[in-house]
């Protein structure tokens, strides 16, 4: 009997994983509890007479169509304009502040402008590389991935042409970064919002 | 019988906050109780559940702790808030006034025929 044919339980596992995350990582930190269901239904298949295959396959067919869970899960993800502006000018602010605190203790020697810049851009990179380090909740994902250079690349962008031009003067040194970086977060957050929206579309027209 | 999304959505946060209510529960047996409670005519897709249950904790509705189950595999328990008995309670008064609305609409329909 050739081995090809012989069912492997894991491996089954494994790739229905797998077909859940083609679709969208945005639900990484949930496959390990649809697992563990169709571990439990797969447990009650199998008291019920039923091999291992069959207790696989009806366990997976009674969960149901995976771009359909997929597009479930991805409405929960979805962000309000609100929630955006919020979120934007409490890491704009907390950036700044940050920013101000990075250039007095480790950036002075680099010059006003220059450490205020490097210390926003640490403080960015810091901000948003803790979620990326939490394993569980599905933060782990190419969306937030994305968010995170796009946003710092825009930050820091604004950031060096607004002090390029001189345009800092117009708003008196401190306060032209807390508005150039409220403005950057709140663009950046606007445009992730977008992008968020157009994947939704995108995975539900595949459900 | 089939039944409609639109009312199996609807009727799915005040029944998982019911079966919560009572103690905290994992998914899969959610799914199942809910087959119990409804003798069967009730059949939730189980996938669709998850979704939900990640709403209502982003709600602040109820909350998921991972345990172990009886052979040690991992697995994600609910239990209801403060937030989610508040909810219950509004549920359960809006669903008692469709049921009575319901009711005397068919009561009306029937003393016409």
């Amino acid at each position: 009997m050739s081995t090809e044919n012989i069912f492997n339980l894991k491996i089954a596992i494994h790739q229905w994983e797998n077909s859940f995350r083609e679709i969208n990582t945005d639900i990484e930190g949930c496959i390990e509890e649809l697992v563990s269901h169709l571990h439990d239904s797969m447990a009650e298949f199998r008291n019920k007479g039923f091999s291992e295959e069959e207790a696989f396959q009806l366990a997976s067919s009674e969960l149901g169509q995976v771009p359909s869970i997929v597009v479930e899960f991805s409405k929960n993800h979805t962000v309000e304009g609100f929630d955006v502006i919020r979120f934007s000018v409490f890491f704009a602010t907390w950036i700044f502040l940050s920013g101000i605190l990075y250039y007095y203790g480790f950036f002075k020697e680099l010059g006003f402008h220059i450490g205020c810049c490097v210390g926003i851009l640490v403080s960015w990179v810091f901000l948003e590389t803790l979620p990326l380090l939490k394993k569980r909740g599905g933060l782990i994902n190419k969306f937030d991935k994305l968010r995170f250079i796009f946003s710092a690349f825009i930050l820091f962008s604004f950031v060096s042409i607004l002090v390029y031009l001189g345009l800092y003067d117009m708003f008196q040194l401190m306060p032209g970064y807390l508005v150039a970086s409220i403005f950057a977060c709140v663009l950046g957050e606007f445009m992730l919002l977008f992008v968020g929206k157009q994947r939704l579309k995108l995975t539900c027209s595949m459900a | 019988m089939s039944w409609s999304k639109d009312l199996v959505a609807a009727s799915a946060t005040p029944i998982i906050l019911s079966i919560l209510a009572e103690k905290e529960n994992y998914g899969y047996s959610i799914i199942k109780k809910v087959e119990e409670l409804s003798g069967g005519e009730m059949q939730w897709t189980d996938g669709m559940l998850y979704p939900v249950l990640h709403r209502l904790e982003k709600q602040g509705l109820i909350k998921s702790k991972w345990g172990k189950s009886d052979i040690g595999r991992r697995r994600k328990y609910y239990r209801l808030e403060k937030k989610g008995k508040k909810e219950l309670i509004e549920e359960k008064r809006k669903w008692s006034v469709i049921n009575s609305v319901l009711e005397s609409v068919c009561q009306q329909k029937t003393s016409l025929i």
